[in-house]
C-alpha cells in the first residue's frame, strides 16, 4: 500500500473513490438543487376597475402589476454569499440575517426581469429597456421570510414589477451558473389568465419569456373597451412620464441648472420694511414669472418633438440627441457663471426642450405605445412629465427658501453647484459619446 | 322530495368536505411550511459541510488553474453525493468541472471524475464512452478500468467486468483487483469462491473504510448466495466498522425481505430521506399496518412529479418507479413495464427481481419466461432469484351459471 501511494497524487484520490464504486449505481434522491418561483398578476394597482371591460381586454389597455416570490435553498445559497459565517456548517438565523443585504443584492444580479417589445429574448434591445428606461418593470428583491420544504430550509424573497402591457417580460436566471451545473428555477404562476408552469436553467443562454409581447389590434374590441384602454392608457403612461423625469437624472439636472440663479421666495417680505419692499418683490415677481416662462418654453419644446417623433413624423438618432442632451446641461450650467445678456434663458430652454423631447420619445417608443391608443399615451406621457417637473421644481424651490437667506447662497449653490453640474454633464457626455 | 333534496345537499357537503381534505392533504405534501425562527442562535439549516469555495461569478478562466485542488473539490462534492443522496452535489461536482466536461482533450483523471458524475446520475451509456476513451488513450488507468468493470457489472456483462477486472490488476492495485474480480465471480454463482476469498481480503485488511466496503460486498455475496444469516452479520460488521447509505440501505432490504420490518424501520430511521430510504420506510410501515405509509407514496409520486418538471429524464429512474408500482401502488402490471424498460439501463439482481416478482404477481407466465431466459443467457446466479416460484396462470374469468 505504502509504494501504491507513493506512486503519484492522484493515486490518493483513485484510492478514495474505489471506496465508493459500491454506491455508484444506487438511486438516491433524485431531486437536485431547485429554487422556486411563483409569479402572480395583482389585481389591484393600476389596472383600471371599469366594470364594462372584460379580464383580456383591461390587460390589453394598462400596465400590469406583478409579484414574484423566489425561494431558494439556504443550503445553495451559502455556494454563493458567506451565509455560514462562522463555517461551522450550520445556519443560523442572526448569520442569515446579516448575510441578507448580500443576498438580496445576488438575487437583483441573477434573477432580474426584462421588458422587450420584440419577441426576440436575447436582443439588444432588450438591454435598453432594462432598469433605467423603466425602473418600476425591474425586480428589486425584498427579504419576505422563511420556509421549510422537503430538502431543506429555504429563504424567500418578493419583489413587485410594475410592467406596460404591450411589452414582452423576460426572464433572466442566472443564479448559481457557476456553482451547480445542474440548479433548476421551477416557475408557477399566472399571468394574462393563463397558467404558467415552466423551468429555467441558469445555464441557458437565452432569456425566458415569460408574458409574449402584446399586439393592441386583438385587445380592444368593443367601444367600451376602448373607452378603459384610453383612460387606463393614459394613466399609465402619465405615471410612466413622471417615473421617467424624476429618475432620468440627466433631465433634473437640465432642469436644475435652469432654475439655479432664479431667487424664488415663497414669503413677501416683513411689512414695515416698506421702502425696500416694492423692489424686492417685484424682483422676486419677475422671478416667478421667469420661471414659469422658462419651464414652459421647455414643456412646449420637449412636447413639439416628442409629438412628431412618436408620430414618426422625424427620426433622430439616439447616438446625437443623449451627447446633446448632456451638452445642453454644460451649456445652461455655464450662463449661470457667465451669462450672455442678448440670450434670453427660456429661447434656450425651448431649443434644449426640443432635444430632451427626443430623448423621451425614444423611451415612449421602448415602452411601445399601442397604436390605436397612441395619441392618449402621448397625452399621459406628456402630462406625467409636466407633473414630474413640478414636483422637482417644487422641491427644489423649498430647498431653496432655507438655503436663499444665507449668504454663501449665489457662490456656493448657484456658482458652486453649476460647477458641479457642468462637471457631471461632462463625465456624461464623454460616456455617452466614448 | 324535500327530504331528498335536503340528503342531496348533506351528501354534497360530505363530498364537497371530503375533496377539501384530500385537496389539503394533497397540498401539504407539495407546498412548503412556514419557518418563523425564535432567536438568532436557533440553526436553520444543516450543511454537509462547510462551504471552503465561494467562486466569484466574475473568475475568469485565465486564472492558473490547481489541477490536484480541482480534483479535490470534485472528490469532496462526490462524496458529499454519496453520504447525504443529495443530488445537488452532482450538479456542484459538473460545475467545477466545467472546464473540461465532455472535452476530448481533458485530463484523463478528470474525465473519469466526470464518468462518475455521469454514473451517478444513472447516464450509463454516455459514462461508459467517457471511461472507454480514457482507457484507450491510458490503458494504465486503472481508476478507469475499475469503473468500467462496475458498469459492467451493472449491465450484466460479467466477462467484459472480468477483463477489466485484470486490466486493473495490470494498473498493478491486486486489492482492488481481487475484490473486483470476487464481486464478478458471486454474480456469476460461485458463491464459495466469492464469500471465502472477500473473506480473506476483510480479515487482512488494516484500514477500516477499506474494511467496511469489502464487508459490504462479502454481505451481498452471501446474500446471493442465500445465506442471510452470515448475510446479516456482515452488513452489520460493515456499518459498525463505517456507516454507509447505499450498505444501511442494501441492509434495510435484507431485514424487510426476511420480514423484520421493525429492524428495518430503525435502521432507515436515521438516514436522510432519498427516494430509496422512504420507499423502504413505507413498505415497512406497510408491512407493520401503519397508516403512514401511504403519505409517503404522495411525498414519492410528488417528488416524481418535480422531477418531470425540472426536466430530468424519469426513466433513469426505473427502478424506483417499478417498486413503488410493485410495493405501494399495488400495480404489478405497471410494475412489470416498468421493469421491463428499465432492464434495458440497468441489470443488476434487484433489477431482475422486480421484474420476476412484477411477472409473477400479475400472473404473466410469457413474460415470466421471457425474462427467465434472458438472466440465463447474462449467466447471473442468484439464490432469491431462484427462490421465486413460477406464476399461476391468472384463472379465466368464469361466467356464472
Amino acid at each position: 500500500m505504502n509504494a501504491l501511494l507513493q506512486r503519484g497524487a492522484w493515486r490518493a484520490a483513485l484510492l478514495g473513490l474505489a471506496l465508493m464504486l459500491a454506491g455508484t449505481h444506487m438511486a438516491l434522491a433524485h431531486k437536485g438543487s431547485d429554487a422556486y418561483l411563483d409569479v402572480r398578476q395583482t389585481p389591484d394597482g393600476l389596472a383600471p376597475s371599469a366594470g364594462t371591460a372584460s379580464g383580456a381586454d383591461r390587460q390589453d389597455a394598462s400596465a400590469q402589476d406583478f409579484r414574484f416570490v423566489l425561494s431558494v435553498a439556504l443550503r445553495d445559497l451559502d455556494q454563493a454569499v458567506a451565509v455560514d459565517a462562522n463555517g461551522d456548517a450550520r445556519i443560523t438565523w442572526g448569520e442569515l440575517k446579516h448575510a441578507t443585504p448580500q443576498l438580496l443584492a445576488l438575487l437583483d444580479q441573477t434573477v432580474r426581469l426584462t421588458a422587450s417589445t420584440s419577441d426576440n429574448t436575447s436582443g439588444t434591445r432588450e438591454g435598453t429597456t432594462d432598469g433605467a428606461a423603466n425602473p418600476a418593470c425591474a425586480l428589486y428583491w425584498r427579504a419576505d421570510g422563511l420556509e421549510r420544504r422537503s430538502d431543506g430550509s429555504y429563504f424567500r424573497a418578493a419583489a413587485t414589477a410594475r410592467c406596460v402591457h404591450a411589452q414582452a417580460l423576460n426572464l433572466r436566471y442566472t443564479l448559481f451558473r457557476t456553482q451547480d451545473a445542474n440548479h433548476r428555477l421551477l416557475i408557477a404562476g399566472r399571468i394574462n389568465e393563463v397558467d404558467l408552469l415552466t423551468t429555467a436553467s441558469p445555464q441557458q443562454t437565452a432569456a425566458l419569456q415569460l408574458r409574449a409581447p402584446r399586439r393592441l389590434a386583438d385587445g380592444v374590441t368593443s367601444v367600451d373597451a376602448a373607452q378603459a384602454g384610453r383612460w387606463a392608457t393614459s394613466r399609465d403612461y402619465f405615471l410612466l412620464g413622471m417615473h421617467h423625469l424624476l429618475l432620468g437624472y440627466d433631465h433634473l439636472a437640465f432642469l436644475l441648472a435652469l432654475v439655479l440663479p432664479l431667487q424664488l421666495q415663497l414669503r413677501a417680505r416683513p411689512p414695515g420694511d416698506a421702502g425696500a419692499e416694492t423692489g424686492a418683490s417685484a424682483t422676486n415677481r419677475a422671478n416667478w414669472r421667469a420661471l414659469l416662462r422658462t419651464i414652459t418654453a421647455f414643456t412646449l419644446g420637449h412636447s413639439v418633438t416628442l409629438i412628431l417623433a412618436t408620430l414618426g413624423l422625424t427620426q433622430v438618432s439616439p447616438n446625437w440627441v443623449e451627447p446633446v442632451i448632456a451638452l445642453s446641461i454644460i451649456a445652461t450650467a455655464a450662463l449661470n457663471l457667465r451669462p450672455i445678456s442678448w440670450l434670453r434663458i427660456e429661447w434656450m430652454a425651448l431649443g434644449f426642450g426640443m432635444v430632451h423631447g427626443y430623448g423621451f420619445a425614444g423611451l415612449l417608443q421602448e415602452a411601445s405605445a399601442p397604436d390605436g391608443l397612441l395619441s392618449w399615451a402621448l397625452v399621459g406621457f406628456n402630462l406625467g412629465v409636466e407633473a414630474g417637473q413640478l414636483m422637482a421644481v417644487a422641491a427644489w424651490v423649498l430647498l431653496a427658501q432655507w438655503l436663499m437667506t444665507r449668504r454663501w447662497y449665489v457662490p456656493v449653490v448657484v456658482r458652486g453647484g453649476s460647477v458641479l453640474l457642468m462637471g457631471l454633464a461632462t463625465v456624461w457626455l464623454w460616456q455617452r459619446i466614448a | 322530495m324535500k327530504i331528498l333534496r335536503k340528503h342531496a345537499t348533506f351528501h354534497w357537503l360530505v363530498v364537497l368536505s371530503l375533496a377539501w381534505v384530500l385537496a389539503l392533504a394533497n397540498a401539504t405534501a407539495w407546498a412548503a411550511t412556514e419557518l418563523v425562527p425564535r432567536s438568532d442562535d436557533e440553526v436553520l439549516e444543516t450543511l454537509a459541510a462547510p462551504t471552503l469555495r465561494r467562486p466569484s461569478p466574475l473568475s475568469t478562466q485565465s486564472a492558473p488553474v490547481d489541477l490536484a485542488l480541482v480534483m479535490r473539490q470534485v472528490h469532496g462534492e462526490i462524496t458529499l453525493a454519496r453520504q447525504t443522496g443529495d443530488t445537488r452535489y452532482w450538479g456542484r461536482a459538473q460545475a467545477l468541472l466545467a472546464p473540461w466536461w465532455d472535452r476530448a482533450d481533458a485530463p484523463p483523471d478528470l474525465v473519469v471524475l466526470q464518468a462518475t458524475v455521469q454514473q451517478g446520475r444513472h447516464e450509463f451509456d454516455a459514462a461508459r464512452r467517457l471511461l472507454t476513451a480514457v482507457v484507450t488513450r491510458a490503458p494504465g488507468h486503472a481508476q478507469a478500468w475499475l469503473d468500467l468493470a462496475a458498469l459492467s457489472r451493472l449491465q450484466a456483462d460479467y466477462p467484459a467486468s472480468l477483463r477489466a477486472c485484470d486490466a486493473v490488476a495490470r494498473a498493478g492495485i491486486a486489492l482492488y483487483a481481487q475484490a473486483c474480480r470476487l464481486e464478478t465471480v458471486s454474480l456469476q454463482g460461485k458463491h464459495s469462491d466469492a464469500t471465502q476469498g472477500l473473506q480473506r481480503l476483510v480479515e487482512t485488511s488494516a484500514d477500516t473504510a477499506q474494511r467496511s466496503w469489502l464487508l459490504s460486498l462479502l454481505a451481498e455475496s452471501l446474500e446471493r448466495a442465500g445465506r442471510d444469516v452470515p448475510a446479516l452479520q456482515a452488513y452489520r460488521a460493515s456499518l459498525e466498522a463505517q456507516h454507509d447509505l447505499y450498505t444501511a440501505v442494501a441492509f434495510s432490504d435484507l431485514l424487510l425481505r426476511t420480514g423484520k420490518a421493525g429492524p428495518a424501520l430503525r435502521l432507515l430511521e436515521p438516514l436522510p430521506l432519498t427516494d430509496a430510504v422512504l420507499l423502504r420506510q413505507a413498505s415497512a410501515w406497510r408491512k407493520l399496518g401503519d397508516k403512514r405509509w401511504s403519505g409517503i407514496r404522495d411525498e414519492l409520486r410528488s417528488r416524481t412529479a418535480e422531477l418531470r418538471r425540472r426536466g430530468d429524464n424519469v426513466d433513469l429512474h426505473g427502478r424506483e418507479a417499478g417498486l413503488i408500482a410493485l410495493w405501494l401502488d399495488d400495480d404489478p402490471q405497471q410494475a412489470l413495464r416498468l421493469a421491463e424498460r428499465n432492464l434495458q439501463l440497468q441489470r443488476e439482481p434487484v433489477d431482475w427481481w422486480l421484474a420476476l416478482t412484477s411477472a409473477q404477481q400479475s400472473g404473466d407466465v410469457a413474460a415470466w419466461s421471457r425474462l427467465q431466459d434472458q438472466r440465463r443467457s447474462t449467466g447471473l446466479h442468484d439464490q432469491r432469484l431462484d427462490n421465486l416460484r413460477v406464476p399461476v396462470r391468472q384463472a379465466e374469468p368464469r361466467v356464472a351459471s
